[in-house]
C-alpha cells in the first residue's frame, strides 16, 4: 500500500490509503502518553462521541471520558493491568459522549515500549458494542430468570414432599405400633415389608425435602454448642445395626486434641456424616467403614478439622467420580437398581459442605474402596464442656423404668403413639391438653421430665415454658422440658433450644431417638448433664436473624414498620399474631373436618389482617388449597388431613420466627 | 486451613526484618513486582494474596468474614503469627492502606512501619470530608462491576453456560492477571468503597508514611492530606507520578521515597 501522494489510480473509492483506513476505520483508534494524556485520535472515534479534535488533544486524559464508576474501573484494574503485562483485552467501559450520552465500548490496549522496557505510548482501539451489550443484558436477565424457575420449582417440590411426609408419618408409626401387638408369623412377615417400604418411603420424601430446601435457598447454619463426639457416637450407633446386618466393621477415630465441645451446626453435620456412612454401608459388602476425624491445626478459638469416611467398598470408576455428586445420579443405573436410594444423598451432603464453605473430595479404587473428606472450620465453644464420654451402646431398656413424665398434648393421635410406647417402657405418665393445665398439674409435683408439644390451644408450649421457667420451686424451674414439633430438622430445632427447652424432638418420632433423648435429659443413660443447659437463652445469633430474612413465605418487613423501630412494639405485633393464628388454627381443622364451608370462612377472615401483616404468603396458599378441597364434594379424608398438616405447618414456621421476634425485645 | 496456602503467601529476601506487601482492590501481588526486589537484600519480604483475588484460595472465601476490612486485618495477623513476624514494615496500597491501619491498631506491637500507598478512610463525600465520590458514584461502579466481570469479558461464557466450575474454558483469551471471582470481586468492592474508617486514624501508635501520588482519582490528594493529618504519626510524601499505583508507573520513584522513612 502506498501513501495518500499517489496517482490518480489511488484517489477511487476502493483503494485505501493507510491515513484513510485510519481515520475511517470501523472502530475507534487513540494514541495516548504513558500517563493517559490523548495524542492521537481518529475521525470513528470524533463522529461516535461527538467531540472536537481540538477538545481531545488538549491535554485531555483517556479517564476523563468514562463514567465515575468507569474511572475507578480504569484506575483500578485498566491501568495496573497495563503496566504489568503491557497489554488489556476486551474491557467493557462506559464512555461519555459530548452530548452526555453513554457509549458503551470495549477496549483492547497495548504499550508501546522503547528498547530498555520503558512505556512510550498506549495503543488503543475501541469497538462499539451497544448493540452487544443489549444483548448481552438480556442473556444475564434470561439466566436469572431460569434460577427464579428453577428456585420456584424446588420450593413446590418442597411443599408437595412435606404434604406426602406426614400421612407417611402415621403409616410408620402405626407400623410400629402394630408390629407390638401379638401377630402370626404371616403377619410379621408383611409388616416387615410395609416398615421397611415406608421407612425407606419417608428417607427418600426427607431426602427430596432437604434437596429442595437447600434448592430454594431457604437453609443456612446456625450456631450453637455440640459436642463432636457425641454426635459421631449417635450417628455410629444409629447404623450399627444395618453394619451388623452385613458383617461390617463399622469404626470411629476421633482425634484427642479435639475440644469437648464446639460451635457450629450439629444438625447439619450428622446429616452429612450419616449420609456419608450409610453410604458407605450400603456399597460394602466385606471390610468396614471407618469414620475419622483429625485436628489439623488450631488458631486462638478456630479449629481446622479434617473429616473423612472410608470403606472397603465397590469403589467408583475415575470416570464417574465428578458425576456421583451429581442430583439423581449414581455411578450407574445397574447400581441404582441394586442398591436403590433416590441419588440424592450425596448432592445433599455436598451442598450442605459448600454450605460451610467448604468443599468435598472424594477419592476412589474400583475393587478396594472410597474415601469422602472433607476440611471444615468450627470454633470452639467455651462453654460447659460435654464431657467426651465414649457412646454408650444401646441403652439399656430398663433404664426409663419408673420415670414420672408429663405430657403436654393436644394432639390424642400424638398422645396415643406416645402411650405405647411408655407403656412399652414401663413410663408412667399423665397428659394433659395445654399448657395452662400443664403448669397446674405440673406444681401438684412428682414429675421428672415433660414432653410438650409446641402449639396448643390456651397457653402454648413456648409460653408455658417461660411460666415454669419463673415458677418459684426451684426443682420446677429445672426439670427437663423436651419440645415436640411437626416441623421437624434443621430450620426449626435452633429456635426451640434457644427459647430455652432442654431438648427437641420433631414428629415422626424415632422410638430410639425418644428413648435417647429422654434417658439423657433424666440422666439415666451416662452420669453426664445435659447438653444443653435449660436456662433460656436469649437469642440474638446474626445467623438466627439470617434465616428468617431468607424465608420467602413470608416477611416482617411490614410488621416492624408497623414497630416504627421499636421493638417493644414489633414483639407486641408479634405476640398478638401469634395468638390470632393459634385462635384460628384449631378452628380451620376443625371446619375442614367437617367439611363446614361458612365456619372455614369465618375463621380464615378472623385472621386475614395478620396475614397481611406478615405477608403470609405461604399460609394464605395453604388456605386457598383447602378452600378448593371444601369446594368439592366429600372430599377424601386423607386430602383434608393433609390439607391440615400444611395450615399446621406454615403456621408453625410463621409462629417459630414470631416467637423469635417476640423474644427479640427481651434480648 | 492452612493460611500461607489460603493467602498464597510468598516469602523471599535476605533480611531479618520482615516487609509484608499488601494489595488493593482490582489486583493481587503481582503489583509489586518492581517494588519488592528492591528490598529483598534488607528484608524478609512477604507478599500474599487477599483471599478470591490472584492465587488464593478462593474457597475460604466467607461472606461474613470478608463483608468488612477487619476480616482481612485479621488475615493480615493470621498471616504474620505464622511466619512469626515481629517488628514489621507493613507496605499497603490503596484499600489495603487501611487493613493495614485495622491490623497495627489490634496488634501495635507487631508493627514497626506502615506505608500506605494512596490511602483512603473514606471514599464517599461526607459533609466536610471530601472523599472524591457520592454514594450514587460507587452504586453505579458496583453496577458496572458485573459488566467487566460477567459481560463479554472471557469471564462471560463460563457464566453463561453454567460452569463456574471450569474457569480453564475461559484462560485463553483473558488478561492474566487481577483475574478474580465475579461475586467476591462485588463484594470486595462494595466493602472497600463504602467503609468508613475515619474514627481509627487517631487510633494508630505506629509510625507511618502516607505516599500520595498527583492527580489520583481514587485518593485524591485532599485526602491524603486527611490521613496524613487525623495520624498521630503520620508524615506524607507527595510523588510526581500520577494515577492510583505509583508502585507500578513509578516504582523508582516510590522506593525512594520509602528509603528515609525506613532508616535508608
Amino acid at each position: 500500500m502506498q501513501g495518500s501522494a499517489d496517482t490518480e489510480q489511488g484517489k477511487e473509492p476502493s483503494e485505501d490509503s493507510a491515513e484513510e483506513l485510519y481515520e475511517h476505520a470501523p472502530c475507534g483508534y487513540l494514541s495516548m502518553s504513558p500517563e493517559g494524556r490523548i495524542l492521537k485520535v481518529n475521525q470513528t472515534f470524533l463522529t461516535w462521541t461527538g467531540y472536537s479534535r481540538e477538545a481531545l488533544l488538549g491535554g485531555k486524559r483517556f479517564s476523563e471520558l468514562l463514567t465515575v464508576a468507569g474511572r475507578i474501573f480504569h484506575e483500578t484494574h485498566y491501568a495496573p493491568l497495563l503496566q504489568m503485562q503491557g497489554f488489556v483485552h476486551e474491557l467493557s467501559l462506559d464512555l461519555v459522549c459530548a452530548d452526555g450520552r453513554p457509549l458503551p465500548a470495549l477496549i483492547n490496549s497495548v504499550q508501546k515500549r522503547d528498547a530498555l522496557g520503558r512505556p512510550l505510548a498506549v495503543r488503543t482501539t475501541l469497538f462499539n458494542m451497544t448493540e452487544r451489550k443489549r444483548y448481552e443484558r438480556e442473556l444475564l436477565l434470561a439466566r436469572r430468570k431460569a434460577e427464579q424457575l428453577a428456585q420456584s420449582k424446588a420450593a413446590l417440590l418442597a411443599t408437595l414432599s412435606h404434604e406426602i411426609r406426614n400421612p407417611l408419618n402415621a403409616i410408620t408409626a402405626a407400623t410400629r405400633l402394630l408390629g407390638m401387638t401379638p401377630l402370626s408369623d404371616k403377619q410379621s412377615k408383611y409388616l416387615r415389608i410395609l416398615g421397611s417400604a415406608s421407612g425407606n418411603l419417608l428417607a427418600l420424601v426427607n431426602d427430596i425435602l432437604d434437596w429442595s430446601k437447600i434448592e430454594a435457598g431457604k437453609l443456612s447454619l446456625e450456631q450453637r454448642e455440640f459436642s463432636l463426639r457425641e454426635l459421631l457416637g449417635d450417628i455410629l450407633n444409629g447404623q450399627a445395626a444395618k453394619a451388623e446386618e452385613k458383617r461390617l466393621r463399622l469404626q470411629m477415630e476421633i482425634d484427642e486434641r479435639l475440644p469437648a465441645c464446639l460451635l457450629g451446626d450439629p444438625v447439619k453435620l450428622g446429616q452429612i456424616l450419616t449420609n456419608l456412612v450409610s453410604n458407605a454401608l450400603k456399597f460394602t459388602e466385606k471390610g468396614g467403614v471407618k469414620v475419622s476425624v483429625t485436628l489439623r491445626s488450631r488458631d486462638g478459638d478456630a479449629c481446622d478439622l479434617a473429616f473423612q469416611v472410608s470403606d472397603t467398598g465397590i469403589g467408583i470408576p475415575p470416570d464417574r467420580l465428578a458425576a456421583i455428586f451429581e442430583e439423581y445420579t449414581q455411578a450407574n443405573y445397574d447400581i441404582g437398581m441394586k442398591y436403590g436410594g433416590t441419588g440424592l444423598g450425596l448432592a445433599i451432603s455436598r451442598k450442605l459442605v459448600a454450605l460451610h464453605g467448604s468443599k468435598m473430595v472424594v477419592e476412589s479404587e474400583v475393587g478396594r474402596g472410597t474415601c469422602f473428606s472433607f476440611d471444615l472450620r468450627l470454633k470452639s465453644a467455651a462453654g460447659a464442656a460435654a464431657a467426651g464420654t465414649s457412646p454408650s451402646s444401646a441403652s439399656s431398656p430398663q433404664a426409663l423404668r419408673g420415670l414420672k413424665v408429663l405430657v403436654v398434648e393436644d394432639n390424642e393421635v400424638n398422645t396415643y403413639v406416645l402411650a405405647r410406647w411408655f407403656e412399652h417402657w414401663g413410663v408412667s405418665f399423665d397428659a394433659v391438653r395445654n399448657g395452662r393445665e400443664a403448669v397446674e398439674r405440673l406444681q401438684q409435683g412428682g414429675y421428672e421430665l415433660v414432653l410438650m408439644d409446641l402449639h396448643m390451644p390456651v397457653l402454648d408450649g413456648y409460653d408455658a415454658l417461660k411460666v415454669i421457667r419463673q415458677l418459684p420451686d426451684e426443682r420446677l424451674r429445672q426439670i427437663p422440658i423436651i419440645a415436640i414439633s411437626a416441623s421437624t430438622r434443621a430450620w426449626q430445632e435452633s429456635n426451640v433450644l434457644a427459647s430455652g427447652f432442654t431438648d427437641f424432638i420433631g414428629k415422626p418420632f424415632d422410638e430410639g431417638v425418644l428413648f435417647r433423648k429422654m434417658a439423657r435429659c433424666t440422666s439415666r443413660e451416662a452420669p453426664e448433664s445435659p447438653v444443653h443447659p435449660p436456662e433460656a437463652a436469649p437469642r440474638a445469633s446474626g445467623a438466627a436473624a439470617d434465616s428468617l430474612v431468607l424465608a420467602p413465605d413470608f416477611s416482617f418487613t411490614k410488621l416492624r414498620q408497623w414497630g416504627a423501630g421499636d421493638p417493644q412494639a414489633s414483639a407486641a405485633l408479634a405476640r398478638s399474631s401469634v395468638q390470632a393464628l393459634e385462635q384460628a388454627r384449631p378452628a380451620l381443622a376443625a371446619a375442614l373436618k367437617k367439611g363446614a364451608s361458612d365456619e372455614y370462612e369465618r375463621a380464615c377472615e378472623a385472621i386475614t389482617g395478620t396475614l397481611h401483616l406478615l405477608e403470609a404468603h405461604g399460609l394464605a396458599a395453604a388456605l386457598r388449597r383447602a378452600r378448593a378441597l371444601l369446594a368439592g364434594n366429600a372430599p377424601d379424608p386423607a386430602r383434608v388431613q393433609a390439607a391440615v398438616f400444611a395450615i399446621d405447618w406454615e403456621v408453625e414456621n410463621l409462629v417459630g420466627a414470631l416467637v423469635a421476634i417476640a423474644s427479640e425485645a427481651g434480648a | 486451613m492452612n493460611v500461607l496456602a489460603r493467602n498464597n503467601v510468598k516469602v523471599k529476601g535476605q533480611g531479618a526484618q520482615p516487609m509484608v506487601f499488601s494489595h488493593g482492590f482490582g489486583c493481587d501481588q503481582n503489583m509489586w513486582r518492581f517494588v519488592a526486589p528492591a528490598f529483598e537484600q534488607d528484608y524478609r519480604t512477604v507478599l500474599f494474596d487477599h483471599v478470591g483475588a490472584g492465587g488464593s484460595d478462593v474457597a475460604a472465601y466467607d461472606r461474613n468474614r470478608y463483608g468488612t476490612l477487619e476480616g482481612y486485618a485479621d488475615d493480615v495477623l493470621q498471616i504474620c503469627r505464622e511466619l512469626r513476624l515481629e517488628q514489621v514494615v507493613f507496605v499497603g496500597h490503596s484499600v489495603s492502606a487501611m487493613v493495614g491501619v485495622l491490623a497495627a491498631i489490634k496488634e501495635p506491637e507487631r508493627f514497626a512501619r506502615l506505608v500506605l500507598i494512596g490511602p483512603s478512610p473514606c471514599y464517599i463525600n461526607d459533609g466536610e470530608y471530601v472523599g472524591g465520590f457520592s454514594r450514587e458514584d460507587i452504586l453505579q461502579l458496583l453496577e458496572s462491576l458485573d459488566d467487566n466481570y460477567l459481560g463479554w469479558s472471557s469471564t462471560m461464557a463460563p457464566v453463561i453456560m453454567g460452569n463456574p466450575d471450569r474457569p480453564e474454558l475461559g484462560t485463553e483469551l483473558t488478561n492474566s492477571f487481577c483475574r478474580m471471582d465475579p461475586d467476591i470481586a462485588k463484594q470486595f468492592a462494595k466493602v472497600t468503597f463504602l467503609s468508613d474508617h475515619r474514627a481509627d486514624l487517631p487510633k494508630v501508635q505506629t509510625p507511618s508514611l502516607v505516599l500520595q501520588c498527583s492527580n489520583d482519582v481514587i485518593a485524591g490528594q485532599a485526602v491524603g492530606e486527611y490521613v496524613c493529618r487525623q495520624l498521630p504519626a503520620g508524615q506524607m510524601v507527595l510523588l510526581k507520578a500520577t494515577g492510583h499505583c505509583p508502585n507500578l508507573s513509578a516504582p523508582e520513584e516510590t522506593i525512594s521515597a520509602m528509603k528515609p522513612f525506613l532508616g535508608y
